[in-house]
């Protein structure tokens, strides 16, 4: 049906195809059957299919939009899931997910895997067209977040499945809705604020400019008065979150940024007042008010900044399970639910591929389960009828029923993610340098301001006094320290989530640009735990027969090892007949009057444990063996090299045995200290514990011990919700290459937020001796401080700047 | 300088002016989403559909 480059001539030829639908390179480009000049070349399948489907619909408009607009997010190859999602239409799903406008319609929230160009908004917002029943759908583009309003009666599947169909994954939000309106109003609130003292500072200039300027003394009252009145709403109303979090801080025995800010607008105002009233000139007011625009104005671009990217909340829903077969007890039929709402004794049917929702008994005679995420050994395990299946498994065989044994919250992943999740919230707080410098300055700017005020008191000059520290307070007030190195962190943290590395915490990049010890897990992490063709023999009979028949045998087998088997093997394929396979056993069939059987080689003790033997049976003699095992990712070794030379140590912890261990140990030159083989969870554990301060990078709930005792966790791609819950990081993409990433990322995050740092630190000692010698003003100094934060900020802005293009490198592997 | 008169009330009534109408616009949800309708009005002429219905809009 579908043509692929057959020749490997003609493959290098197609490298520099990008994929019609994503744009991403194809390697091995895939063509329509009617596109016989090769001119669309897709990279994968579930992009050929979304492809097909938008030209289906008359929608071909699509990559003319995206044509003219660009992207604007990574992208990655299109995913179609095979799923009917038929329980979106089950009564407890639309109690819980859908809401009821007044006029009765249904509202639903999506979360859109896959949204990364106009094209996409066009395409979703274009629903009511081709859906029967949607009204209207509304896309929020930062949030990738879809509001669909259906009439009541109107079915909900089908709009998910056609979403599904156009390659962006739905998965269903638990909308709160007055968690969700708090949000929104607080947010406006902030914008509020903005306005309201940008609107107070520039009219309180207006006046305070005309009083500097000489106007008569007779307008010295009135202007006064009016300048207080404007100036109240900002340091009152504006100014609010100010004396919020100051006080917030001083209950909690800390010194906060905020408390100078607070001190200078209290003691500002007051001051203003009562000059008011005595007919004086100095008012202070518009110091104040400028001092707050500009300050809430900088925090709020370090904020709206920093939030590009993915917002975390939202993973915890994508990560959620896909729907099951439920089998109605009376009729015997099936239909999809969602894992949230089985109950004990439901049976079920998983698809194969498909992690198991639940725990439960197995009702089948025989399956097939991948456990890795459990247990951390990457072979498939074969259950017979009543064995116990434990939810986070992955069935890796045909389709299987089980009897489900406990609702999802109490099965022993659920059980096991609450008790990670307690013990992580006890951890210590990791105070920051930017932390530690920051209070270190308020208390020494506070003392040095009282300190020059009483000075001046006791020459009599109170006003002067008053006038100096208030400057000192003004100018020296930490922005850079405050503001540049959450922006710095949080833009670092936003490039990170587009090359597929979630943070947990944006102060991490610190703590892994101090951290030299990094440990590293065995499976998962330095091999990719699947398996692969290690080497091939054959006795007496030529190798590529050997292979020819294997291939044949193995074409439809749906035992993991039997299609790494078919994969890794050359491609010419000959006809067998009466091909068998027999679950567990290996499989046969007939050719040229031979018996054939491909099926376990007996085991031998240099083999146990890393690796598979399969072999070749021809009338019961073994004529060929193949070895099956983990093999190490082509990127770890230069990586290893590349940070070994850069001071980082690095470590192998595995809970294999010796000989694959020690194999890997010596392909990465890594000392024999560095290693260690054989170790159980609480042996790691206890490692990791005395190497303190380390990093660790693992997968499978067998490291989770380790992993909570380490002081930077990483967990990768395959090792989903446990070791998301366990740690601080998470790798999105496969294989090491992310941690190269990290290790980059975070070390120019540090470089940069020290520069800003010493930049600060001599701007503050200028300006405070400028302050306190009487050059500046108070006025002068709310305008030079923001000044410099700006600056501050704009260097931070260039720093993390982002690069346009998409790197082939960074790539989503799926 | 009698004109001050008429000027200060101008300058404070227009001030007072455009504050409130930006609170009608910020409470109204017009900087809610930044991003999305810009994007949206690049194509929005060639889309017909998206009248239809607007939704219900209960904070208002």
């Amino acid at each position: 049906m579908l043509q692929t480059g057959d020749t490997a001539n003609y493959e290098n030829q197609e490298q520099h195809k990008s994929c019609v639908h994503c744009q991403l390179a194809a390697s091995a480009p895939l063509y329509l059957k009617e596109d016989l000049e090769h001119s669309k070349p897709f990279c994968c399948y579930g992009c050929m299919s979304v492809f097909q489907v938008l030209h289906g619909q008359g929608l071909e408009h699509f990559y003319e939009l995206k044509e003219q607009t660009g992207t604007f997010k990574q992208v990655a190859p299109a995913q179609v899931l095979d799923e009917r999602f038929e329980y979106m239409d089950r009564k407890e799903f639309l109690d819980d997910y859908t809401q009821t406008t007044l006029d009765g319609n249904r509202v639903l929230s999506l979360y859109l895997d896959g949204i990364h160009c106009i094209a996409c908004l066009w395409l979703v917002e274009k629903l009511p067209d081709f859906c029967e029943g949607v009204l209207k759908a509304q896309l929020n583009m930062e949030e990738s977040v879809v509001k669909v309003w259906l009439s009541p009666t109107a079915p909900i599947a089908p709009v998910a499945q056609k979403l599904n169909s156009f390659g962006l994954t739905p998965h269903p939000l638990k909308v709160d809705e007055n968690a969700d309106e708090f949000k929104k109003k607080e947010e406006r609130r902030e914008l509020l604020r903005i306005g309201v003292a940008g609107a107070a500072a520039m009219n309180v200039m207006l006046y305070s400019i005309s009083l500097y300027s000489g106007a008569p003394q007779a307008y010295t009252k009135i202007f006064g008065i009016i300048i207080a009145l404007f100036s109240l709403p900002a340091i009152t109303y504006s100014a609010w979150p100010f004396y919020k979090a100051a006080w917030g801080a001083f209950q909690n025995k800390k010194l906060s940024l905020d408390l100078p800010i607070s001190i200078a607008l209290v003691y500002g105002s007051i001051r203003g007042f009562t000059e008011i009233m005595q007919g004086g000139r100095e008012f202070y007011f518009d110091t104040l008010s400028v001092l707050v625009f500009l300050l809430l104005i900088s925090r709020y671009t370090v904020k709206k900044w920093g939030r590009q990217g993915l917002a975390l909340n939202s993973l915890s829903s994508f990560l959620g399970l896909r729907s099951v077969l439920l089998q109605n007890s009376q009729t015997q039929t099936w239909s999809e639910v969602h894992p949230d709402y089985l109950k004990p004794d439901n049976i079920i049917k998983v698809q194969s591929g498909q992690t198991l929702p639940v725990d439960g008994i197995l009702l089948d005679s025989a399956a097939q389960v991948q456990t890795s995420m459990m247990t951390g050994e990457p072979a498939p395990q074969d259950k017979n009828e009543g064995d116990e299946l434990l939810a986070g498994f992955q069935n890796s065989g045909a389709s299987l029923n089980y009897k489900v044994s406990a609702t999802k919250d109490q099965s022993l992943l659920a059980q096991l993610l609450q008790e990670v999740e307690l013990q992580s919230k006890s951890k210590t707080f990791y105070s920051t340098l930017a932390n530690k410098i920051s209070s270190r300055l308020v208390l020494g700017v506070l003392f040095l301001a009282v300190g020059v005020f009483i000075y001046y008191a006791f020459q009599g000059a109170m006003g002067e006094g008053e006038r100096r520290a208030l400057s000192l307070i003004i100018i020296t007030c930490p922005c850079a320290l405050g503001l540049s190195t959450p922006l710095a962190l949080s833009r670092t943290l936003s490039k990170a989530q587009k090359r597929g590395l979630i943070l947990k915490d944006e102060n991490l990049f610190e703590r892994v640009n101090q951290i030299q010890n990094i440990v590293l897990d065995k499976t998962g992490t330095l091999t990719d735990g699947k398996f692969g063709l290690l080497s091939k023999t054959s006795f007496g009979v030529e190798q590529s027969y050997c292979d020819k028949i294997v291939k044949a045998l193995e074409k439809s087998s749906c035992h993991p090892l039997g299609k790494t088997l078919y994969q890794s093997l050359p491609a010419e394929e000959i006809g067998l007949t009466d091909i068998k396979e027999t679950l567990g056993k290996g499989v046969s069939g007939l050719y040229n009057g031979h018996f054939f059987e491909v099926k376990n080689a007996p085991e031998r003790k240099s083999q146990k444990g890393v690796t598979k033997l399969l072999a070749l049976y021809q009338d019961r003699k073994m004529i060929a063996e193949y070895t099956l095992g983990d093999q190490l990712r082509k990127e770890v070794k230069p990586l290893i090299k590349k940070w070994q030379k850069k001071g980082k140590n690095f470590w192998i912890i595995s809970g294999d045995s010796k000989p694959g261990v020690k194999k890997i140990s010596e392909d990465l030159c890594l000392k024999p200290n560095q290693v260690f083989w054989d170790k159980l969870p609480k042996d790691k554990a206890q490692i990791v514990e005395n190497m303190s301060p380390v990093i660790m990078v693992g997968d499978g709930a067998n490291d989770s011990l380790a992993l909570k005792k380490a002081d930077v966790a990483i967990a990768v791609r395959g090792s989903m919700p446990l070791a998301l819950k366990t740690c601080g990081i998470y790798f999105i993409k496969e294989g090491l290459s992310p941690l190269n990433e990290l290790l980059e990322l975070s070390d120019s995050a540090v470089k940069l937020i020290k520069r800003n740092l010493r930049v600060s630190l001599a701007y503050n000692i200028l300006g405070s001796t400028l302050a306190i010698s009487g050059y500046i003003n108070p006025l002068m100094a709310a305008i030079l401080m923001p000044l410099s934060s700006f600056s501050v900020l704009g260097a931070t802005l260039i720093g993390t700047k982002q690069k346009p293009e998409i790197d082939e490198e960074s790539a989503w592997i799926s | 300088m009698d004109i001050l008169i008429i000027l200060i009330p101008l300058a404070i009534g227009l001030a007072l002016f455009f504050v409130g109408l930006f609170i009608w616009a910020a409470s109204k949800g017009q900087y809610d989403d930044l991003e999305t309708p810009a994007q949206r009005i690049l194509y929005e002429e060639n889309h017909s559909g998206h009248k239809k219905y607007q939704g219900d809009h209960r904070h208002e």
